[in-house]
């Protein structure tokens, strides 16, 4: 686990991160969402060692992070702006992780090489964007680390080697326990990625929960009554959002699904309809519940 | 701290693999280039002076070399992509440092150690003639050279993640102080009159300065030696440099990787110090024109260092920027300049005064030496001034000593060696040191600059080990370069018919004590040695003809024992390039006949390549015939028949039973 206390960071006059608190668990994708400039970079680089904190803790599993190798083995870091050796072919680099990481597993990164039809003796140079991005991600996996960062690293990913690494991801967790923490500025890239999600807002996380949780306890229904009703009708719900055209409304509730389908039946409504809400949705409702406008956010 | 655990082989490989192209070629080419040039003036058994003879290619590698090795091992760390790659890498910070620092040692050790291995392996299948002793100095000096280069960009680095940045840094921790001590110390206490009242002398002396730059050691003092205190300097200085750059890289913010200074400040007082040598040519015009010339040249420079390191500085505030470092800088000087004022002014009321200057009344003074005042023991004055007379034509002034023979008003001659006691500001005069050799047997034997085979010099060596005094010149390491114009200048003159050798001395040379000592000894001392080096000069003569026939000139034939009848001088001179087959033919026709002295002989004066060579003959009218064929260009008039003296000479020839064929 990953215990972030107060950590704070500047670049010259400016706070990037600003008394940031965050809790990663063992075993999970953790979704770092946040717009641009947000941080999110920052603190991935301050974890994974490339930046120093100017103040604040880090707790990786219990002790104190040190610019030590033995706690780095324990991370890899995929940044947004990849680096490759000149000239490098991906036999060359991964001939350089397995020097580098003690459990870099050689045959699973060829595996994915082979799944993922790269050439493997092609110089990656030559490489289209998402295939580095593939050779990258494949050397992540392959060290084996106990905590993976990628930082923007899915984006733009086609969705058949999504969907691959996706799996891949989730079989590393269950035979490794590994932890993967995966940023970016588009909330639908994570969504089908991560357990969890924390916002970051201003140099902070200002809010962060599990997905499953989000989902099951917010939820958007289309109702409709005879009779004339307002958002009144609906003070024993937890309504984060109350839209009427003509007779038909659309509520945004939070609570437990099953009691509020209950209670609604109850009404006699004409038309209930219970609509899948995206993680995008349940943000901008949770945000305007925080008394944050989340279009500027982003 | 722990070396070898911050030491991760893996990474180094790994490291040295990703740039192996370009470390291989820098590994390679100083040693190759060194092997070829070595190899190219093997043949003719030119002995190496000093570390600048074979370690050329070596100090001009040595500013590139070692920046290539920084950039290799630490370049991609402070580009803004490579930091994020390699900063989450399970390496340690000081791993990295420590791993890519001893790495590049090493990898100079390999450098140096190819040359090294090739400069023996050249001496030993070539004939390029290498002191061993003078072959582990180079190794050492650029050895420690290279690492101090080495360090010093991994300090820059360290310092900036700015390329163009870390290149201003690199030249400004390498060059700054030594060219500033240079600068000043060639332009204070210059006299800039000439005073012939004699009561006044100015005595200059070569600064003695040893800067921890090599190369900038060969701008203060003209050449290129071992110096141990130099050497100790840069260990010193690389250790500090390292330790400097650890603690600059673990502190390194990466968040700046690739940008230059982020505090103002630090911008300014780094773009301020580059100013310092315009502020010394500026110091160095001498019109107002000139000197407006040079500013305007120096603040396009000022805004041109901001545009290249992608500073935007309000241009009030850079103008003034300008104006406040500019004098600061000229304040530098200024101070400087007087703390090196005091040091000449010191005890200047006790002296007596007098300007040493050479015969053209050009005060002796160069880049690398300054004016100060000195005094001589009491009754010196006159020998002194005698003396300085004496130097005074000679220019021969040689760091602090000067040698060389005198003859004092009343006649007496002794040779001096006058030293300068920098401390005390006292000069006296020594009679010279004459020695026997310990032993011969280190010592190589040189005729000019050139060794003689391994026979010669044994033969040469039984004749002059029981020989009483050979002289012995300890030519400083300091001063080895002067070891050329030193063998170059010996006497060519004939003292006698056993003298006809065109130098009058034979040198053994040896390399002790980081210097070459030449211990000179008198050919015509010796008989026996005159005619064994007699016929090792026509063998020899007769080579360097063959080989370079065209580039050799014959410049000038002189005469013996043909004044029989005495109505001929004893001299014909001849001036020009040896274009001529007879001459040739004729040398290589009688280079292995015997000479008889006691019989007409001629000997000829060849020069190639700035060095003379002699060729000593009894066909003495064979000679006459061909220069006379040539229409004796530049002869010394000689009042008789040329015809009729060269008919004389064969009789004399023919009567004295010495017969040749045309």
């Amino acid at each position: 686990m990953i215990k972030i206390t107060g950590l704070t960071k500047s670049f010259g006059t400016k706070k990037v991160l600003d008394n940031l608190n965050c809790t990663i668990k063992t075993g999970s994708i953790y979704g770092l969402i946040g717009a641009n400039g947000a941080g999110k970079s920052t603190l991935m680089r301050i974890v994974t060692g490339v930046f120093k904190k100017d103040a604040g803790s880090i707790e990786v599993d219990g002790k104190e992070l040190e610019d030590d190798e033995k706690i780095k083995q324990k991370f890899v870091y995929v940044p947004d702006d990849l680096f490759f050796f000149k000239n490098y072919t991906i036999k060359d680099t991964l001939k350089f992780y397995k020097n580098m990481y003690k459990d870099f597993d050689i045959d699973y990164a060829y595996e994915m090489v082979k799944t993922l039809n790269l050439n493997e003796l092609q110089r990656i140079e030559s490489f289209s964007k998402g295939m580095k991005r593939q050779t990258a991600i494949i050397c992540a996996l392959a060290t084996n680390a106990e905590y993976m960062f990628f930082d923007e690293t899915f984006d733009g990913i086609d969705p058949v080697v999504r969907n691959y690494i996706k799996k891949a991801l989730a079989s590393k967790i269950e035979e490794k326990g590994c932890t993967i923490i995966v940023s970016s500025h588009n909330l639908r890239e994570l969504e089908d990625i991560c357990d969890n999600l924390g916002l970051l807002y201003k140099g902070g996380i200002l809010f962060e929960s599990e997905i499953n949780t989000l989902k099951t306890n917010m939820f958007k229904i289309q109702i409709s009554f005879k009779r004339d009703f307002s958002e009144e009708d609906f003070k024993d719900f937890k309504v984060l959002n109350f839209k009427k055209t003509e007779s038909v409304a659309t509520i945004i509730l939070e609570g437990n699904r099953g009691e509020y389908e209950e209670k609604l039946n109850d009404m006699n409504p004409l038309i209930l309809d219970f609509l899948p809400l995206t993680l995008e949705e349940i943000f901008i409702y949770q945000m305007e519940v925080l008394g944050y406008e989340f279009n500027q956010m982003f | 701290m722990n070396l070898i655990k911050c030491f991760n082989m893996k990474y180094l490989i790994e490291n040295i693999k990703k740039s192996k192209m370009a470390i291989a070629l820098f590994t390679f080419a100083m040693p190759i280039l060194t092997i070829l040039v070595l190899i190219n003036y093997s043949d003719d058994r030119t002995y190496y002076y000093d570390v600048y003879e074979i370690g050329g290619i070596n100090i001009f590698f040595m500013y590139i070399i070692p920046v290539v090795f920084s950039i290799c091992m630490f370049g991609y760390v402070y580009k803004k992509n490579s930091a994020d790659f390699i900063g989450s890498m399970p390496l340690s910070r000081k791993t990295i440092f420590i791993t890519n620092t001893i790495g590049g040692i090493v990898l100079i050790f390999i450098t140096q150690l190819l040359a090294l291995v090739g400069c023996f392996a050249v001496s030993a299948f070539f004939d390029s003639i290498l002191f061993s002793g003078l072959v582990w100095d180079v190794f050492w000096y650029q050895t420690i050279g290279y690492i101090f280069v080495y360090t010093v960009t991994n300090l820059a680095m360290s310092l900036s993640g700015n390329a163009r940045m870390q290149i201003v840094l690199t030249l400004l921790i390498l060059f700054l102080v030594p060219f500033t001590s240079i600068y000043v110390k060639s332009n204070v206490g210059m006299p800039q009159t000439f005073q012939d009242n004699v009561e006044e002398v100015y005595f200059s002396y070569i600064d003695d300065t040893v800067y921890v730059d090599p190369f900038m050691n060969i701008i203060a003092n003209g050449s290129y030696s071992y110096s141990a205190k130099a050497i100790v300097k840069m260990l010193v200085l690389s250790v500090i440099y390292c330790i400097l750059g650890y603690f600059c890289f673990s502190k390194k913010k990466f968040e700046n990787a690739g940008e230059s200074f982020e505090k103002p400040i630090i911008h300014l007082i780094v773009k301020g110090l580059t100013l310092v040598p315009f502020v010394a040519i500026l110091m160095e015009m001498n019109s107002i024109e000139e000197a407006l010339l040079i500013l305007g040249i120096t603040f396009i420079y000022w805004l041109i260092y901001d545009l290249v390191t992608n500073k935007r500085p309000k241009l009030w505030k850079n103008i003034l920027a300008f104006i406040i470092a500019g004098a600061l800088v000229i304040a530098g000087f200024i101070v400087e300049e007087s703390i090196y004022s005091k040091y000449i002014d010191y005890k200047s009321d006790e002296m007596s005064r007098l300007y040493l200057s050479n015969a053209r009344k050009v005060i002796v003074t160069d880049i690398r030496a300054q004016d100060c005042r000195i005094s001589f023991k009491e009754g010196f004055e006159e020998d002194a001034a005698v003396l300085l007379d004496m130097i005074a034509e000679s220019e021969d002034l040689n760091r602090g000593r000067i040698e060389g023979e005198i003859y004092t008003n009343n006649g007496q001659k002794y040779k001096y060696r006058m030293y300068v006691n920098y401390e005390k500001l006292e000069a006296y005069v020594k009679e010279k040191e004459l020695t026997k050799a310990d032993s011969l047997d280190d010592k190589r034997v040189a005729i000019s600059k050139y060794i003689v085979n391994a026979e010669m010099e044994k033969q040469i060596k039984q004749l002059i080990a029981n020989d009483e005094f050979v002289e012995r010149n300890v030519l400083y390491a300091n001063e080895s370069y002067y070891i050329s114009s030193y063998v170059n200048s010996m006497p060519m003159e004939i003292k006698d018919e056993y003298s006809v050798i065109p130098k009058y001395y034979i040198n053994l040379i040896e390399y002790e004590d980081h210097s070459i000592v030449v211990y000179t000894y008198e050919i015509n001392k010796n008989e026996a040695l005159t005619k064994l080096i007699l016929e090792m000069c026509n063998t020899s003569t007769a080579e360097i003809i063959k080989k370079n026939s065209y580039d050799v000139y014959l410049n000038k034939v002189k005469l013996f024992n043909i004044n029989t009848s005495g109505k001929y001088g004893d001299s014909i001179y001849l001036y020009g390039p040896m274009n001529d087959g007879e001459i040739e033919k004729l040398v290589m026709e009688s280079a292995e006949e015997e000479v008889d002295f006691t019989k007409p002989f001629a000997v000829l004066y060849f020069e190639y390549d700035r060095v003379d060579f002699c060729f000593v003959t009894n066909k003495v009218a064979k000679v006459l015939t061909d220069i006379e064929e040539r229409g004796f260009v530049g002869y010394e008039e000689v009042n008789v028949d040329k015809q009729e003296m060269i008919a004389d000479i064969e009789m004399q020839e023919v009567t004295s039973g010495e017969t040749y064929s045309q």
